[in-house]
């Protein structure tokens, strides 16, 4: 037993490809299994919607404010959405505020970057997986055409990170939009100004449909697993993200660096995603909110 | 299936300062970028077995923002993959792309840029890599290549692709838009066509030119 032990400190690749080959991984997963996922909403009392999303270890939190604001020039007819995702300090001792200190101590080539680089990254794949999936429509939010719009700040904070972040922002995004709830406002035309209802009326937003994000990653040439963890984030050499919204259709496929893939396996990638897709609107966004 | 002309000029060597200097632009969309390297790196960011590679992207106006920086992550992730790292330890490959002109090609552009640059340095790497953006439009369902600013309004699913030169495989995609597996594999294999038959060689001309 202690063998065992020592290898996983000194060797921690070789210990790791042992499991692997066995077709399995230390955390009791098969290769194609995610982390149990668990979605609470409703968490945060001071914004319009809200949700906390454990993906194994890995934690986020999303809140939405709604406020009211007059719409852009070339959009008069539509709100609009603006999506943050912030890692701070506290989510994992290998993310240090300062921008000068790199994360030298893991092998891995493609996920190693600055925490401005991270985030900035992170928001805009949420931003880009909302505009692409059409799961708003922006023209609901507009309240009175060239006047009034709301205006949604989707702030998402990861807690603790634990791999596999943006899979969990998606999750979470997702879930407090379904919980949004806004009040029904009118516009009074004279004073120029919005009024609202009382006794107040909620209304939520339409989803069209439910993004969710896979993450897909490679160690060794043939091998494909899906959400990794953090050690498995320090030996990866190539990921994929790939979002679905139904069971048929994806919207975003972004794959970075390291090396490259074949179309038999890229194609075996998008398969994995659109299961794990229905696994998770089967399991997760089906629950009551 | 639409060839449009599309103009694809390059330039090697037009700075004096870096190691490895190019200028390539796509229609309306010109970068230029300069490579020193491998040269002196700070404590903090010395990697004892590999070269540390840092790429900064400088928009034609304005800060840094998001696009930038994504921009730049995305650059880093795939180069440390293709530069030969490991034989330079403890130093470290600064890639500057300076954006002249962007009429939304940006990203292919300045990975084309950024390959000529590093041969033109000098640098190790284990394959060329060239980019290719096409989009298919919305009316007649035909395939632009390297669609500008205007065409970007009526176009449905858009992707770009980065080939390698050995094997012609994908090493990096980004698409967006709602497709499915079969319009994925009909822009791949049209945009892996036209790397293989316009980009490729235009690397292989300027080279020859050079040396």
């Amino acid at each position: 037993m202690q063998d065992i032990d020592i290898n996983k400190a000194t060797e921690p690749y070789e210990y790791y490809l042992k499991f692997i080959k066995e077709n399995c991984r230390p955390d009791n997963r098969r290769l194609s299994d995610i982390r149990p996922c668990n979605v609470t909403t409703n968490c945060i009392n001071t914004v319009n919607g809200s949700s906390l999303v454990k993906l194994g270890s890995t934690n986020v939190i999303c809140g939405i404010n709604a406020r009211l604001c007059r719409p852009k020039e070339d959009r008069p007819n539509k709100g609009y959405i603006v999506c943050n995702v912030e890692v701070p300090a506290l989510c994992s001792s290998k993310n240090f505020k300062s921008s000068t200190q790199s994360s030298s101590f893991s092998q891995s080539s493609v996920s190693s970057s600055t925490i401005e680089q991270t985030q900035a990254m992170l928001s805009q794949l949420m931003q880009d997986i909302l505009t692409e999936s059409k799961c708003i429509n922006e023209e609901e939010l507009c309240i009175k055409v060239g006047k009034l719009s709301w205006v949604l700040f989707i702030d998402l904070i990861c807690l603790n990170n634990d791999g596999n972040v943006q899979d969990a922002c998606c999750v979470a995004m997702v879930s407090a939009l379904k919980n949004l709830r806004l009040y029904q406002i009118e516009y009074n035309e004279e004073e120029d100004k919005p009024v609202v209802k009382y006794p107040l009326e909620y209304k939520s937003l339409i989803l069209y449909n439910e993004p969710v994000l896979t993450t897909l990653f490679a160690i060794e040439e043939n091998i494909l697993l899906t959400d990794p963890n953090k050690h498995e984030e320090d030996f990866m050499k190539t990921f994929v993200h790939i979002c679905t919204i139904d069971s048929q259709k994806i919207c975003l496929i972004r794959k970075l660096g390291g090396f490259c893939l074949k179309i038999e396996q890229l194609n075996m990638c998008i398969t994995r995603a659109l299961d794990n897709g229905k696994y998770i609107r089967e399991n997760v966004y089906k629950n009551k909110y | 299936m639409q060839f449009l002309e599309t103009k694809l000029e390059a330039q090697l060597g037009c700075l004096t300062k870096p190691d490895g200097s190019a200028k390539f632009s796509i229609n309306d969309t010109v970068q230029i970028c300069g490579v020193y390297g491998p040269g002196e790196v700070k404590l903090m960011k010395e990697i004892a077995e590999r070269a540390y590679v840092n790429v900064i992207y400088k928009p034609r106006v304005g800060a840094n923002t998001n696009r930038e920086k994504v921009m730049e992550y995305t650059l880093r992730s795939i180069l440390d993959g293709i530069i030969l790292t490991s034989l330079h330890p403890r130093t470290a490959i600064n890639i500057i792309i300076q954006e002249i002109q962007n009429d939304s090609n940006f990203i292919s552009c300045g990975i084309n840029c950024t390959c000529l640059a590093l041969l033109d340095a000098g640098i190790p790497l284990k394959f060329t890599f060239a980019s290719v953006r096409l989009a298919l439009t919305e009316d007649d369902n035909s395939i632009v290549y390297f669609p500008d600013s205007k065409q970007d309004k009526k176009i449905k699913i858009s992707a770009t692709f980065i080939f390698d030169s050995i094997d012609k495989d994908v090493i990096s995609s980004n698409i967006d838009g709602i497709f499915d597996t079969k319009d994925f594999e009909y822009l791949m294999n049209n945009a892996k066509q036209y790397a293989i038959t316009n980009i490729f060689p235009l690397y292989s001309k300027l080279i020859n030119e050079k040396y």
